[in-house]
């Protein structure tokens, strides 16, 4: 009887316990299978997608509003006017995204509301990691979901389409070689002083002196840069095959243009100024009326990179032949100089910018000609890169 | 009794897909690198060899910090005897999945009778019996950059935006020296490009393996100088259609004084 009793108990007592318990085991199940459940459903939804578009428009198109230098525009580490202001800047840029996602521009609501969701930056701990793309931490409020994102900082390039280009201003040259099976990407401006400031410092703001081309850097510095944004700094045959106008490659001939934007100049337009022409070549004429910046859009070359003739002095490696390193073609130069045409290179050692360290020798031609050296700056240089 | 079991039972499926889901989607929705083994395809029941484990992909996915992390999907496919298996485990980025078969692992779901998979573009299924678990793969570059518009972000789900679910902060990167993109005799991508994970900048290598598509590397250095890849002259620009990789071999070529050669199958300057 006492066994019975006993065995009676103990099943009586397990069944109290389990039903008590499994409620809770339950629920603690189905919230563990919720919560994976929310995150597949999230990674699925509409709205996360929609999230996604909504960070993509404001990183690649920036200021598409039109916003910045006006009332609207309320970010203490972006001027509202600045010198050569141009929305270009603020594709792509960190401190553009800061801002916005700080409240800085009352008119955008720096929280990403989708159809079922709500997205929340962590604006403390906004970070730049490797090639100096933006990281930002984000929450998605109804599922509590917590989530990075890498935005990567490639707003400003041009493709290279495959073709078969040659180097130097030879229409015969041997310097001949393709691009095809390769995806070579150009920057379309100069590395301004704000990016080497970034990278520098990774200080969240611009000032008035960001927007010009960054000028005092050593080569070795300039190549230092590229490489931590995952690049090379620009070839001279890539920047050759980006500015001439484009030909076919036919039985050994290359046809190479004097300018970028035609294939022939017009009577005089290499040997009389002409104001109208700076947007194609800014030359030291054009300095009388206007200012040069990193973003001006001036001599655009037919992939769409900008500064292809005139503007600044720019750097680069070269691997057919090593001295022939400099674009003299600026400001500094007048329209109907030598160094005024595709092509026509000098020689920059790179360590400094004393007179010594620059061969005004044209290098295939053999032709000297100085330029207003007391009042050179320095050299520009933008990057480029293989996809 | 029987109540107690069916109830146990219950718990212990649903705790045990739940688990599974959860984890892998943290890390698998932030995947860039699914390696299928060759054995396996996709949408193709798994039924043979029965009761071994197979190694049937391998995933490399980005921390919170977008470092890399590698899990090893592995199956044992049921017989007679043993219950179908498919288990997780994580290994360092080098290390090799069929080595990792016999790895205990946490995440896991036992007495599977049927496994596939279906891997299309940016999302990968996994087919358990008749349930269905599905990740979009966010940060898979789905084709090559090759159009005149196109700005040169890396081709994800969303143009140069990567995602991370994952908590995790402990990945490494890869390293100068590493390739990052390679192609087989075919010229079929052997390395799916990877190339923006790189330290730094990039360098392409002429390989005897494929005429017209370049091995990469994670390097900072300039092509044609001493001990430095050749630079690239390319099929087309040379006329060339000989073997490639011959010493003074015409597709590529070096800076002054150096010449090329053919070294580990790789046009080299020296």
């Amino acid at each position: 009887m006492i066994n019975i009793s006993r065995n009676s108990i103990s099943k009586f007592l397990a069944f109290v316990v389990v039903i008590l318990v499994l409620p809770g085991v339950i629920y603690y199940f189905y919230t563990k299978s919720d919560q994976a459940y929310e995150l597949q459903k999230l990674s699925f939804d509409q709205g996360f997608s929609e999230f996604l578009t909504q960070l993509n428009k404001r990183w690649r198109y920036g200021d598409i509003e039109g916003h910045w230098g006006t009332n609207n525009f309320k970010c203490s580490d972006i001027p509202r006017s600045i010198e050569g202001m141009n929305p270009e800047v603020l594709k792509c840029n960190p401190v553009y995204i800061n801002c916005w996602l700080t409240g800085g521009i009352p008119k955008l609501d720096p929280i990403i509301k989708t159809k079922n969701h709500v997205f929340h930056a962590d604006t403390k701990n906004l970070s730049i990691i490797n090639h100096g793309d933006l990281k930002i931490d984000f929450v998605e409020k109804t599922t509590n979901t917590k989530f990075s994102v890498r935005l990567e900082r490639n707003c400003h390039q041009a493709f290279l389409p495959e073709k078969v280009y040659s180097s130097g201003p030879d229409a015969s040259s041997l310097d001949v070689w393709d691009n095809y099976g390769r995806k070579i990407f150009v920057d379309k401006f100069y590395v301004s002083n704000f990016d080497v400031k970034f990278w520098k410092t990774k200080e969240f703001s611009i000032n008035s002196n960001d927007l010009k081309p960054a000028l005092n850097l050593t080569k070795a510095e300039q190549q230092e840069y590229c490489q931590y944004r995952g690049k090379k700094l620009l070839q001279n045959h890539i920047f050759e095959a980006s500015t001439f106008f484009p030909s076919v490659y036919k039985k050994g001939y290359l046809f190479k243009s004097k300018i970028p934007w035609a294939k022939i100049p017009k009577v005089n337009e290499l040997i009389t100024f002409s104001k109208k022409n700076c947007v194609k070549n800014f030359t030291k004429e054009c300095l009388v009326d206007q200012k040069l910046n990193s973003f001006s859009n001036l001599s655009t070359s037919w992939i769409g990179i900008y500064h292809s003739l005139g503007s600044e002095l720019e750097s680069f490696d070269n691997i057919f032949h090593k001295a022939a390193n400099l674009k003299v073609s600026s400001k500094y130069t007048s329209i109907s100089s030598l160094w005024n045409m595709n092509s026509k290179r000098a020689t920059w050692s790179g360590q400094s910018y004393d007179r010594d360290s620059f061969n005004f020798t044209e290098f295939y031609s053999g032709e000297v000609e100085d330029i207003m050296f007391e009042q050179l700056k320095g050299v520009a240089f933008r990057c480029m890169s293989i996809k | 009794m029987h109540v107690y079991k069916i109830i146990f039972l219950f718990i212990i499926c649903t705790n045990v897909y739940a688990d599974f889901m959860q984890t892998t989607h943290k890390r698998w929705s932030s995947a860039f690198e699914i390696k299928v083994d060759s054995h396996f395809s996709s949408g193709v029941p798994i039924k043979e060899p029965k009761g071994t484990y197979q190694s049937i992909m391998e995933i490399k996915y980005l921390d919170r910090n977008f470092q890399i992390h590698k899990d090893c999907v592995l199956y044992r496919v049921p017989n007679e005897k043993l219950q179908g298996e498919l288990k997780v485990v994580e290994v360092g980025v080098k290390e090799v999945c069929r080595d990792k078969i016999l790895e205990p692992s946490n995440i896991k779901i036992m007495k599977i009778f049927n496994f596939g998979f279906k891997l299309k573009k940016q999302k990968l299924d996994l087919l358990i019996d008749t349930k269905t678990i599905s990740y979009t793969l966010y940060n898979l570059e789905n084709s090559q950059p090759s159009t005149l518009y196109d700005s040169g972000e890396t081709k994800t789900a969303y143009p140069g935006i990567f995602i991370s679910f994952n908590n995790k902060a402990n990945g490494v990167n890869l390293l100068y020296g590493d390739i990052c993109f390679d192609v087989d005799e075919q010229c079929n991508p052997i390395q799916r490009n990877i190339c923006h994970l790189c330290p730094g900048s990039v360098i392409e290598v002429i390989t005897d393996k494929c005429p017209s598509m370049y091995r990469r590397y994670c390097k900072d250095s300039i092509c044609g100088d001493k001990g430095q890849a050749a630079c690239i002259r390319g099929i087309k620009a040379s006329g060339y259609t000989g073997p490639i990789c011959i010493p003074g071999s015409p597709v590529g070529f070096c800076q002054k004084p150096y010449k090329v050669f053919c070294e580990n199958g790789e046009l080299i300057c020296r």
